[in-house]
């Protein structure tokens, strides 16, 4: 672990979302690690030996000791006394939970999507367009949702579990316009990138055998309109191009931005929903189809 | 700068430079990069959308329209001369004040804030 290098310029998260892992702090056994990103420093409480070794393990390259940074998440475990259950991984930000997963290395990857949303901007290669969007992956092919509100989440991913859908952790999505394909992340602040077996078989899911390894094609778009009073419609490829650009990160030329978002569009389905449940109605709807 | 209610036939229009747009399927998708704001517009606005070059003026535009569609030349200008009004109140033309009270494009400010940056 560095020091930190008292010279080097060091912010904070703001602490906007309540004082629950400030309150745990002081408990015994809660520990907080801390990561640097960029001139960030970001606290990760954990409670578990096990887990803050891995935490601290994967980001073992950007560790510093910053005693005064104060905790912005948190990877927490639970288990239930049932036989052959396994343990949950739940992050938390704040008071808000985020993600929930079935391993720590899962758990991880969602931190490390998180912390690297906070990293200097890079462009996303060529023909590529970067959204923020939630991703649906199961058997091959993507769901994206961009309007999902954050509270939203641990509400969409036991169901997503059971309709055998994982749920990509992070808001940042990478597509391939021109071959509608949903680009594997590469994590900037993980200093391991390969997080172990175990996250391996969970994410293969349960279609494991007859997946391919193929990236996974975006057969869908869904939108989530809070001010439509209509019920789920589909939408022409301009309303989705038109729709799209405020969850496209316009880092090049509008222009071009526009002319990939049309690419990407005569290709996906686009639909807009009146509101979150209705996205599980829909998505629902598309599996059975398929 | 005019007001796009004084737009008439002999108005000779210009499509904002700031504006990028593309074309899927017979309707025009406008980014206005400047006021961020996002514009579908239907297939007739985007035919006259296509001829807003600063070349000829709101009657000429009419005229060839009508021709294409075999329709009738007054019908035509009229609703040419409203959809360019439109355009102009949404700040999409050249030389035209736009009208704040009447904008009705998406404007993605707030979404892309909230969506790219959590904190």
């Amino acid at each position: 672990m560095s020091d930190g290098a008292p010279s080097r310029p060091r912010r904070y998260l703001p602490q906007r979302r309540g004082g629950c892992l400030a309150e745990r702090a002081g408990r015994p056994g809660v520990i907080n690690s801390v990561i640097r990103v960029g001139d960030l420093h970001i606290g990760v409480q954990t409670e578990e030996t096990e887990v803050r070794r891995a935490v601290e393990d994967a980001f073992r390259t950007n560790l510093v000791a910053d005693p005064a940074a104060p905790a912005s998440f948190a990877i927490y475990r639970t288990s239930t006394n049932l036989p052959d259950s396994r343990p949950l991984y739940h992050l938390h930000q704040g008071c808000l939970r985020i993600f929930t997963a079935r391993t720590m290395a899962h758990a991880i990857r969602s931190l490390a999507a998180h912390l690297d949303d906070r990293l200097p901007h890079e462009p996303p290669p060529e023909r590529s367009l970067e959204l923020a969007a939630v991703a649906l992956v199961g058997d091959g092919t993507v769901k994206l949702i961009p309007s999902i509100a954050p509270l939203a989440l641990p509400h969409l991913q036991p169901w997503c579990r059971r309709a055998g859908l994982k749920l990509l952790p992070g808001r940042l999505v990478q597509v391939d316009a021109d071959r509608r394909e949903l680009m594997p992340r590469q994590f900037r602040t993980l200093s391991l990138q390969e997080l172990g077996e175990e996250e391996e078989q969970d994410a293969r899911g349960p279609s494991s055998e007859t997946r391919s390894c193929a990236a996974p094609t975006i057969t869908d778009w869904v939108f989530v309109d809070g001010t439509s009073m209509a019920g789920s419609r589909s939408i022409s490829p301009a309303e989705a191009v038109a729709r799209s650009v405020a969850f496209t990160r316009l880092s090049r030329n509008p222009a071009e931005i526009l002319a990939l978002l049309a690419t990407f569009f005569r290709q996906v389905s686009a639909f807009v929903v009146p509101r979150h449940e209705s996205v599980l109605e829909l998505v629902e709807e598309l599996s059975n189809k398929e | 700068m005019m007001d796009a209610d004084a737009i008439s036939e002999d108005f000779v229009p210009d499509a904002d430079p700031d504006v990028a747009w593309i074309e899927v399927d017979g309707e025009a998708v406008l980014y206005h990069e400047g006021p961020r704001t996002v514009h579908v517009l239907n297939p007739t606005a985007t035919m006259i959308w296509r001829c807003l070059d600063g070349s000829g003026d709101l009657r000429t535009i009419a005229s060839d329209l009508a021709e294409i569609f075999e329709a009738d030349p007054e019908a035509v200008s009229a609703d040419v001369v409203r959809a360019v009004r439109e355009m102009g109140r949404q700040g999409l033309l050249v030389g035209v004040r736009p009208d704040p009270g009447t904008m009705a494009a998406i404007r993605i400010d707030a979404v892309a804030e909230s969506e790219f940056l959590d904190e």
